[in-house]
């Protein structure tokens, strides 16, 4: 319960201005504002590590300098602040999915109730959050004592600057709480994936001429909100004990699912752009290969959103590519250079491995391997999707499926060159971690399922009298890369189920 | 649409898995008892080792959990030599079954 106080008064409120400027009125927000709120808890936690001060000090200025801009753009931008988003929630589907993707994201907490600390979740980020609550010369000295070496003190700060404030509120007579943290802010992060499966299907939903949502429509709603539950389900499941044990692998995971349904499914707009961002930021701040995969993410939504062959002065296209990777990823980069400056760093890569790199090559792919068992049904279902669902899919505005499994693949490239070339013993090593590191792959994997489900029930309940989603732009923007009015106003809701 | 059905089944499955895993009452009991556990040490660190201490906490399976628990009131060393204490966990009756054994180094 102190945790959960925590998430929604300590991480939550500060959080809200800036989910809800992000964006607008979706579901996405009861999930998106506890993200953002330790997303500033993790800048905090980097400024108290390479300035001065304590957590919960640096943790206020941040919120109230993230809070204030929020509310001085917003004052400044006036009614074009208040443009129209291209989904229009009415309240009672808002509250319906909200509901619905938090039931299914609460279900699996229910595993709490045995206080569960796994080893990382002691030996790594207890003790980091520990830190973190001593304040800067604690924290500096702990992450720099090499006696400690074996915590990976290079890890990002995201999760124990949260559990730290959980302490700094509660006090350190329950070291359980921080575990119990990590979880709530997993099942946040598996909300923003859940509520983006809905989001998918309220752009997609028909609408009769008369402009009221077919019964249709409305299966295919409830049948996205169901989806973006069992997401959330099946998500915890392949994070296994390790999700409610402390550990961050599946925290990171979720964030970073959500930033591909956000920033390469869903169509471009300048709200899922925000979202997208957000949940990449978090990923960054959370695991190293958060940022690893973060910058993966970044670099295909940079390009999705300022396409190679768009027309236009090509050194101002790429500045803003750039631009696209570089400001969400600040966060995080800023972090990794932080723990360069200060000297500090892991094991994985400190001599060179004995082994030879074909026998750690043969053991990681087969590694890897027996952890991806949802890969031939994704891609079985992919194929066939891609067949006979193409048509509903593009109608919707809806990324191309390559732009998700680019990310994954790309992923599952960089794990396997860092198993390959790392210098723990293979065995050992891919024994004590390749069941999480796949975390990313099968949960986005899950993902892609899920939305080709998605699509699917809404083609088969679809009636013949909708009107065309889009007028004439597939990815539901105009020529500049802005929503298309077309697409930005039509409410795709009703105002009550 | 069966085998996407299918696939977030089998994931929900497992999860449903691991809340039997964690709900069963033995394992609750279990895991109150380790957590109780390691707060239990937690404590004994700050009373038993005065505040400062460089320690040394290389016990096999508790190395890392003694360093962990020292954090923010004993300083962790890399050897004996620099170490003022030395930290074991034993078994005993102090904390569930196990007793923390400080030691001058």
């Amino acid at each position: 319960m102190n945790a959960l106080i925590t998430l929604i008064v300590v991480l939550g409120v500060p959080g809200v201005l800036p989910a809800l400027a992000v964006a607008r009125r979706s579901p996405v927000v009861v999930f998106l504002a506890p993200l953002a709120g330790a997303l500033m808890a993790a800048v905090a936690a980097t400024i108290e590590l390479g300035i001065a001060g304590s957590l919960l000090a640096d943790y206020v200025i941040v919120a109230v300098l993230v809070n204030a801009a929020v509310i001085a753009w917003w004052l400044r931008s006036g009614s074009s602040a208040q443009s129209p988003a291209p989904w229009r929630w009415g309240w009672g589907w808002l509250i319906i999915t909200a509901a619905g993707v938090l039931g299914g994201a609460a279900i699996p907490l229910a595993a709490l109730r045995a206080p569960f600390i796994g080893w990382d979740g002691n030996s790594i980020w207890l003790m980091h959050a520990l830190m973190a609550y001593g304040g800067h010369h604690a924290y500096l000295a702990g992450l720099q004592n090499v006696a400690d070496r074996f915590d990976n003190p290079d890890y990002p700060p995201l999760i124990p600057a949260a559990i730290a404030l959980t302490f700094r509120l509660f006090g350190v007579g329950n070291l359980h709480l921080g575990a119990v943290m990590t979880s709530l802010l997993t099942a946040c992060g598996l909300g923003v994936v859940g509520t983006g499966l809905a989001t998918a299907v309220s752009r997609a939903g028909t609408v009769s001429r008369a402009g009221t949502v077919s019964r249709a429509s409305t299966v295919a709603r409830v049948a996205a909100i169901a989806a973006g539950g069992a997401l959330c389900v099946a998500g915890f499941g392949v994070g296994w004990s390790y999700a409610v044990g402390g550990y961050v692998d599946l925290m990171w995971t979720a964030a970073a699912v959500g930033a591909v349904v956000w920033g390469l499914v869903l169509p471009p707009s300048r709200q899922a752009l925000g979202v997208a961002w957000t949940c990449a930021a978090v990923a960054s701040l959370s695991k190293n290969e958060g940022l690893t995969t973060a910058l993966i993410m970044l670099a295909l939504i940079s390009l999705r959103y300022r396409p190679l062959t768009m027309p236009g002065p090509q050194l101002r296209r790429w500045a803003e590519r750039v631009l696209l990777v570089l400001v969400p990823a600040l966060p995080g980069l800023a972090w990794a250079g932080l723990i360069h400056l200060l000297g500090i760093h892991d094991n994985f890569f400190a001599s060179p491995s004995t082994e030879s790199m074909t026998m750690r090559a043969e053991a990681t792919a087969a590694g890897m391997a027996g952890h991806l068992p949802v890969a031939p049904v994704a891609i079985a279902v992919l194929v066939i999707g891609s067949v006979f669902l193409r048509g509903r899919r593009e109608r919707a505005g809806l990324g191309n499926p390559l732009w998700l499994w680019g990310t994954c693949l790309a992923y599952l490239a960089v794990l396997f060159v860092t198993y390959v070339h790392g210098s723990l013993e293979i065995h050992w090593w891919l024994m004590d971690s390749v069941n999480r590191t796949t975390d990313f792959a099968q949960v986005v994997l899950f993902a892609d399922l899920a939305l080709w489900l998605i699509i699917a029930v809404d083609e088969a309940f679809s009636r013949a009298d909708h009107e065309p989603m889009t007028s004439g732009y597939a990815d539901g923007k105009d020529t500049a890369g802005t929503p298309s009015a077309a697409a930005s106003g039509r409410d795709m809701s009703p105002t009550a189920p | 649409m069966v085998a996407a059905i299918a696939a977030l089944g089998v994931g929900a499955h497992r999860d449903k898995l691991v809340i039997d895993m964690f709900t069963k009452p033995q394992a609750v009991h279990q895991q109150t008892t380790n957590v109780a556990a390691e707060q239990c040490l937690y404590q004994a660190i700050r009373s038993e080792v005065p505040k400062g201490a460089p320690v040394y906490t290389q016990d096999g399976y508790y190395t890392q959990r003694l360093a962990e628990l020292s954090t923010l009131w004993a300083v962790p060393v890399p050897t004996l030599a620099q170490a003022r204490y030395q930290l074991a966990v034993i078994p005993g009756g102090q904390c569930y079954g196990l007793a923390l054994k400080v030691s001058r180094a």
